[in-house]
Formats: structure tokens, sequence, C-alpha cells
């Protein structure tokens, strides 16, 4: 079920639906944009994992989601001290707004699960979350982002994203 | 203790970089430490596989210290990102 709940599509649902007339795509999001898609990302995760830790019983789904508040909090309170450094804010946009809205419907979706169709449910869906962010960041973010201290940060966080990708790789083949 | 014990006894260094130990395989000796320094962004762990060593939360720019007076496991994970491996081979 949570599978299917593809970041990638709700990107491209986003961009040839009702957002098209705003004429932007991820990889025309200017840096500030950008910041608050990152910001708002590691926040669902963080939101995910909240929800794994109060559902969940299993010890190595508490150990990700664990490291997915630890980490994801700790890029975004270095995201928010860059912006004070630069005397910047993030700027909201269509992105930031789908992927909210698609974190609600998982969201729900997965606080009706229990056992192990939750464990499979949540693992399932961080693998294919971490995919999809990374490809994002990788092909349509970090190439297009002009400051260089955002582009330091986007790429050191994108190796620990990565990182993460296959440890929830582990995990949705450890709870098969 | 003489000062030849003390001269072939050797601190070294890995550095936990880009979600990696570098180096990832290390020749020590019995009576070695090693200490690991973390350059990422997030914190990490150093832990024997078998739980016979740990250097427990390495937060972002700090460094852990461990003193190996004996063979003791010798690969090695982060708890947090067990994709993150290393191997220390005893001389």
């Amino acid at each position: 079920m949570t599978s299917k709940l593809n970041l990638a599509a709700v990107v491209l649902i986003a961009i040839t639906t009702g957002c098209a007339a705003i004429a932007k795509t991820p990889a025309e999001l200017n840096d500030l944009e950008l910041a608050h898609v990152a910001y708002t990302a590691d926040v669902i995760d963080i939101r995910y994992a909240h929800l794994a830790l109060a559902i969940s019983e299993n010890p190595a789904i508490h150990e990700f989601a664990n490291s997915m508040v630890r980490d994801h909090t700790a890029v975004n309170e270095q995201a928010l001290a860059l912006l004070e450094k630069l005397g910047a804010q993030p700027v909201d946009n269509f992105l930031s707004q789908s992927l909210t809205t698609n974190s609600e419907g998982i969201i729900d979706s997965l606080s009706q699960l229990r056992g192990a169709d939750f464990d499979k449910a949540y693992a399932a869906n961080e693998w294919e979350y971490h995919k999809a962010v990374n490809d994002l960041m990788e092909n349509a973010f970090i190439p297009n982002i002009e400051n260089p201290e955002v582009k330091s940060l986007f790429e050191a966080g994108l190796v620990i994203f990565k990182a993460h990708e296959q440890h929830a790789e582990m995990m949705v083949k450890a709870v098969q | 203790m003489t000062s030849n014990a003390d001269s072939s006894i050797k601190d070294h260094l890995v550095e936990i970089s880009g979600a990696a130990f570098l180096p990832a395989k290390l020749l020590i000796k019995v009576g070695d430490s090693v200490t690991w320094i973390n350059k990422d962004i997030v914190p990490h762990t150093a832990t024997a596989v078998d739980g016979s060593w740990d250097t427990g939360f390495i937060g972002s720019g700090e460094e852990r210290r461990v003193v190996f007076d004996g063979e003791k496991g010798s690969a090695y994970i982060c708890t947090y990102h067990p994709s993150m491996t290393a191997v220390l081979e005893f001389d």
C-alpha cells in the first residue's frame, strides 16, 4: 500500500496539475525555496518516525526511527543556523506544499496499521521516500543551488540520506 | 612500564566523513588506541559487531578514543547507520 505512495509521483502530479500554473519544476526552485523543501522533507520524515515509535513494537524499527529523528533534526538545526547566518528566510512553495499534503495521507494510512503490517508499510515508505528525495536532491536541487554554503550543506545531507536509504532497504528486507 | 613499551604504542586516527570510516581497514596492535573523529553533520558511533567495544555517541565535530588492551572484535559499524562498516585488524 504505502510502497505505492511514491514521492516522485506526487512531484509529477504537482507539476502537471494545479501547480502547473506557477510554471515551476523542482529544478527551477531558488535556493530559499529549496531550503524550505529540504526543511519540510526533514520534518515529514521526523513525523513518520514519531508515528513508528508510537505504533511499532519492533526494536529494529525503533532504532531506525530514532536515527531518523536524530539525523533530520541535526540537519535542520544546521540549515536554520546557516539561514540565520545568511540573514535569509526559507520560502514556501508548491513542492513543500505537495510534500506536506502527501505526507498527511501517508500518515493517515500508516495510522490504521498495526504489528507486522505497520512495520512493512513503514519500512517500504521510508525506502521509497528516501529514494525519491535523494533523487531530487542529487539531480534537481544540488546542480541548481547558487550559494556555495547552501550547496555544501545539501551535499553533506545527501551523503547521510543515502545512508538512510541503504538502512531503509536493509529494514525492508528484515521485516519481510 | 618501560620507555620501549611506551614508544611501541600508537594512537591511530579514523575520520568519519561522508557516512564512512576512513580508513575502512586499520592495522593495530594490542595496547594501541584508536580515535574516531566525526566530521559529518550528524552523530555516529563506532561499535564492534560482537559488542566487545563501543565509542558510544560521537556528535558532529566530536571525537572518541578507545584503548585496545586486548584483541577484541574487529568488525565494527555505526549503530545509527549500519551500512557504515569497517574493520580493525590486530597485528
